[in-house]
């Protein structure tokens, strides 16, 4: 009877990338687990509201044909998360600040430019006026880049409120 | 000699999740399935854009049927057609303080287009299944004469 050898498995490197791999892919979902922990403790929320935020969009150039429409998905730039849907839209004339001959401040309106004011619902966890939409924050002061089909800009948000609140 | 039977085994199970789900995580991520269905469309559209404040040297060296690319991903924009040159707009302050329009002849405006084909979806213009285009969209393009900041004003 011919001898069997036994072949002795060595710990290789393949095991060593496959281990590292594993850990990483563990380790993530613990840190994620424990950022998800945080979030519901902190906000004090455990369901989603219905949140309208407003989106202002300074200084378009009128040379631009803007088309936003109610009922648009927003997507978020750098994310690609979808922010909501489109609830209102409108514009308005850009400001502009000039000095008159006695050097006083004098606001008008910018002939050139437009700024868009997107009205956005979507659900969110949060509170007062910091709300997660999906994997994306949404807060007052927060500049956002977004697009929806007819239009791709940067916009800031100027308020953010559960609907039913307003 | 006996057989060595391989058994399916934990660690074989969680290789194929961890695997399964970074491909899902990367289509999910990169909104694949979109761009490869949208690929397969060929909508054409005009895509009209304006350049603001170019050097007069460089505006002039900008000539109808030239061929441009983007800068992000070298995609092809074909012939460049329909330009048009004016004074740049400038935006002054009358003795009253308040904003008038008036142009500036030491700096040119220029429109454009380029016909396009790629994908309209319910998100928008997808140019050649890659990238997705829309009015305020800034791009650069070049040619083997030029290289240009447009703002994309209208797609239609």
């Amino acid at each position: 009877m011919a001898k069997i050898k036994e072949k002795k498995k060595r710990f290789n490197f393949i095991d060593v990338i496959l281990l590292i791999v594993i850990l990483s892919i563990l380790a993530s979902l613990v840190y994620m687990v424990i950022l998800a922990y945080n979030s519901e403790f902190s906000k004090n929320g455990s369901s989603d509201d219905d949140i309208r935020y407003t989106l202002r969009v300074e200084g378009v150039d009128n040379d631009i044909m803007a088309e936003v429409n109610v009922g648009d998905k927003v997507v978020e730039l750098d994310s690609f998360t979808e922010i909501g849907t489109v609830a209102e839209y409108y514009e308005e004339p850009s400001e502009y600040v000039g000095y008159n001959s006695e050097g006083k401040a004098v606001k008008s309106d910018d002939p050139s430019k437009t700024d868009l004011i997107i009205v956005i619902d979507a659900s969110g966890n949060g509170k007062g006026s910091t709300y997660d939409v999906g994997s994306y924050t949404v807060s007052v002061g927060k500049d956002i880049a977004f697009r929806v089909p007819g239009f791709t800009g940067e916009g800031q948000c100027v308020l953010v409120e559960v609907k039913g609140d307003e | 000699m006996n057989k060595i039977r391989k058994r399916f085994n934990v660690i074989d199970f969680v290789v194929i999740v961890i695997v399964i789900g970074c491909i899902a995580g990367l289509i999910v991520r990169y909104n694949i399935i979109d761009r490869v269905t949208s690929a397969v469309k060929n909508d054409k559209v005009s895509v009209n854009f304006i350049a603001y404040k170019l050097d007069p040297d460089v505006a002039d060296s900008v000539k109808n049927g030239q061929v441009y690319y983007t800068s992000s991903g070298n995609i092809s924009l074909g012939e460049i057609k329909n330009i048009s040159l004016r004074d740049s707009k400038l935006v002054y302050t009358d003795k009253d303080g308040k904003a008038q329009l008036g142009r500036d002849n030491a700096k040119r405006e220029l429109k454009g287009s380029f016909s396009v084909e790629g994908a309209v979806t319910e998100n928008g213009f997808m140019l050649d299944g890659v990238e997705y285009l829309a009015p305020g969209k800034e791009l650069i393009i070049y040619s083997e004469e030029v290289q240009l900041s447009v703002i994309i004003t209208e797609i239609k």
